[in-house]
């Protein structure tokens, strides 16, 4: 994506700085999903898979379903705490 | 107006260090609260020691922050 093509160099115009911004936005987003993907990937695996057999079990696929439904709600909880605290701190920090 | 200066760009990097900070949270929460397994449900156990969790952790960072400014503060001896 040609960031420069009607500004002068070093510079951006206010389209292509937009467009740029949308683009970062937007590559932070797939960014942060993948980050949370190899997280919930990790901790499930931990938790669900002792012996790596030469298959998936019932049980353990039973386990890792549950456990990346549980993961994102265990993220959202400690995000709502995490949030309504920083919210806190910020009010008594005035 | 350079790109440290931008509002939009501000709150892109808030929301990256906000992102950061939820992560890290998390990983730690969930190692210490979910020893006990998963079902189909958040047990209520599980549910107010993830809160805890959370809010323990922000302690220790704003008693951490404190400490290292008393000792920036008092200069180095």
């Amino acid at each position: 994506m040609d960031y420069s093509s009607s500004s002068p160099k070093g510079s951006l115009g206010p389209n292509e700085r937009a467009a740029l911004m949308s683009n970062i936005k937007q590559q932070l987003d797939v960014a942060h999903a993948q980050e949370l993907l190899q997280q919930v990937s990790e901790k499930c695996f931990k938790m669900c898979i002792q012996k790596p057999g030469s298959s998936l079990s019932s049980s353990e696929q039973k386990c890792l379903t549950y456990c990346m439904d549980r993961f994102f709600d265990a993220a959202n909880i400690v995000s709502k705490a995490y949030g309504q605290r920083l919210q806190k701190e910020l009010a008594n920090a005035r | 107006m350079s790109m440290s200066d931008d509002p939009e760009m501000q709150q892109i990097l808030a929301k990256q260090e906000l992102f950061e900070n939820i992560k890290r949270i998390q990983k730690i929460c969930w190692d210490k609260c979910m020893s006990d397994g998963v079902d189909s449900y958040l047990s209520s156990r599980q549910e107010k020691c993830l809160e805890n969790c959370a809010d323990r952790f922000v302690d220790a960072i704003v008693i951490g922050t404190s400490r290292i400014n008393q000792r920036i503060a008092g200069g180095s001896h």
